[in-house]
């Protein structure tokens, strides 16, 4: 009765996250994407087994090597039982033959997942249930964690999961990436989702923020996976969200403060900027820069390309910002758009012009859009118009529903109460 | 010196409900708390154990072995451990940090010995 564990070696960080969404990619291929959810528990199967070696014996010198092994045999072992072996027939003959090598050889893997991520986003598929696909079987997050990254129940993911589950069945999807005519467009839909889930992650709402981060971090690998395709070389796009999303993520710590109040640009502390994610955005930057098209993410990149490369706010190259917000407003209309680039208009040529322009889109706002009405508070503030911005800033209040939001901008009305006594 | 056996007994399915972020985190947790105490000569060995197996049971007229009786409850690992005394090995024991994680129930039992001979 003795045993010493082996020279036990550490696990890499999310290691058997990404593990898991290694294998149900791979796995699916020889099951199809009607039983992607047996491809997962084969996999969940896996990483139990796991567990309990492991944690007795020391994680092996090898562990990925031990996962795709027994994972490898578990799958054939299914493949193999009566109800299938006639289906299976092929793809069993396949998976015996071949080595663990072959079957997890990185190309391999790599091509698996990008083809689950055009699976994922099958435009059959809703988008929220695309992301919480993609969250489930790419990205290997759990049903509680995806939950609380977009702060609802483990049931409603569940819901969406089973629906996009059933989906991919009812649409016999395959497990094949689209031909060359409907590439690019299936390719739009997969980024549209990537940075979907960016967003969800990036915004400063509620919500667990070191979760929050994963899903930021979760779309850069996925899109990354596309940028070093060989089949996606000809593209732009996706360089150019790499960027964006490597860009606007370096500020992460920098825009939400210790209570978890959104902080913005000009008030950022710039130290805060993570500058590794800002070298690595602008080397993807080169590749965009020699685009033939421009699109919304090459854009949006270049703008946060200024940001990023500023010294100081007052010193940001905001003519520059206003030439790109023109081009997007030409294409995107948005009150977002218009917004930001009201905010380039005042650095450009004075809160006054700013204001005019702001006043003009009034009516086509709704009246419910309170970063409208803070953003005009600024400029009024910055005009001196002290009691015209306490009247936007109650009006935006109307609309703020989360507490500490409410709270700071009663503090800015203050602000402004106390300039008008002085 | 004492010896004690520990019967791990897991309960439910809550590890398979564990989202492989968690697992990873069980693995290195519980993993380094066995390593630390076969390194410190507290643990003499610790295994897991197949969730399947046979009973053997009878007397000297008839032996039969049957398939395991599986119930709710059911051993799935254990420690063999030494220490001063029951209490020393308890408090060992709360601090397997497989406890943060969810419901486990150890039991913990002396190796019978006879004083004064063994």
């Amino acid at each position: 009765m003795t045993g010493t564990p082996q020279e036990s070696k550490a696990l890499a960080e999310h290691f058997f996250r990404q593990e898991y969404a290694k294998m149900v990619s791979v796995i699916t291929r020889y099951f199809g994407l009607d039983k992607v959810n047996m491809a997962e528990d084969i996999v969940q199967d896996t990483l139990a087994e796991a567990i309990s070696h492991w944690e007795f014996n020391g994680i092996p010198q090898n562990p990925e090597a031990w996962l795709y092994t027994v994972a490898k045999n578990k799958a054939l072992n299914l493949l193999k039982r009566d109800q299938y072996l006639l289906q299976y027939k092929n793809q069993v003959e396949t998976m015996d033959q071949s080595s663990v090598d072959t079957i997890f050889s990185d190309e391999r893997i790599a091509d698996d997942q990008l083809r689950m991520m055009f699976a994922c986003c099958h435009p059959a598929i809703s988008q929220e249930s695309q992301v919480s696909l993609m969250l489930k079987t790419l990205c290997g997050l759990g049903i509680g964690e995806i939950a609380s990254a977009f702060l609802t129940s483990n049931e409603t993911i569940n819901k969406r999961l089973v629906r996009a589950r059933k989906t991919l069945k009812s649409e016999e999807v395959s497990f094949e990436l689209p031909d060359s005519t409907r590439l690019e467009e299936r390719l739009d839909t997969v980024l549209k989702t990537i940075f979907l889930l960016f967003n969800e992650g990036y915004s400063a709402s509620k919500g667990d923020r070191l979760i929050k981060y994963e899903l930021c971090l979760e779309a850069i690998r996925l899109t990354e996976l596309i940028v070093n395709h060989r089949d996606f070389a000809e593209f732009s796009a996706p360089s150019a969200l790499l960027s964006l999303m490597l860009l606007n993520a370096s500020r992460f710590e920098a825009r939400v403060d210790q209570e978890g109040n959104f902080v913005r640009m000009v008030h950022q502390d710039r130290s805060l900027w993570n500058q590794a994610l800002i070298s690595r955005g602008l080397r993807h930057m080169q590749k965009i820069n020699a685009a033939q098209e421009i699109g919304l993410y090459h854009i949006l990149a270049t703008i946060s390309a200024y940001h990023s490369t500023a010294k100081t706010y007052a010193s940001t190259d905001w003519p520059a910002i206003l030439n790109m917000y023109d081009a997007l407003a030409s294409f995107d209309k948005s009150p977002l758009v218009q917004l930001n680039r009201a905010i380039a208009l005042a650095r450009v040529r004075g809160p006054e012009e700013a204001i005019g322009t702001l006043l003009d889109l009034e009516k086509e706002i709704p009246a419910s859009y309170h970063l409208f009405h803070s953003t005009l508070a600024d400029l009024y503030v910055e005009t001196g118009e002290f009691s015209e911005a306490i009247i936007r800033l109650e009006k935006a209040l109307q609309y703020v529903k989360v507490d500490s939001e409410v709270e700071i901008i009663r503090k800015r009305i203050a602000a402004c109460e106390e300039q008008l006594k002085s | 010196m004492k010896e004690f056996m520990a019967f791990i007994y897991t309960e439910g399915d809550h590890m398979a409900e564990m989202s492989p972020e968690e697992q990873q985190l069980h693995v290195e947790r519980v993993g380094g708390y066995i390593q630390g105490l076969m390194q410190s000569g507290k643990m003499k060995s610790a295994q897991p154990l197949e969730l399947t197996g046979i009973t053997i049971s009878g007397n000297k007229d008839s032996i039969t072995d049957a398939p395991f009786n599986e119930t709710k409850e059911i051993i799935g690992g254990y420690y063999h451990l030494v220490g001063e005394s029951l209490e020393e090995v308890a408090d060992i024991i709360k601090a397997d940090p497989r406890f943060l994680d969810g419901p486990w129930k150890i039991e913990l039992r002396p190796i019978r010995v006879v004083d004064g001979i063994n």
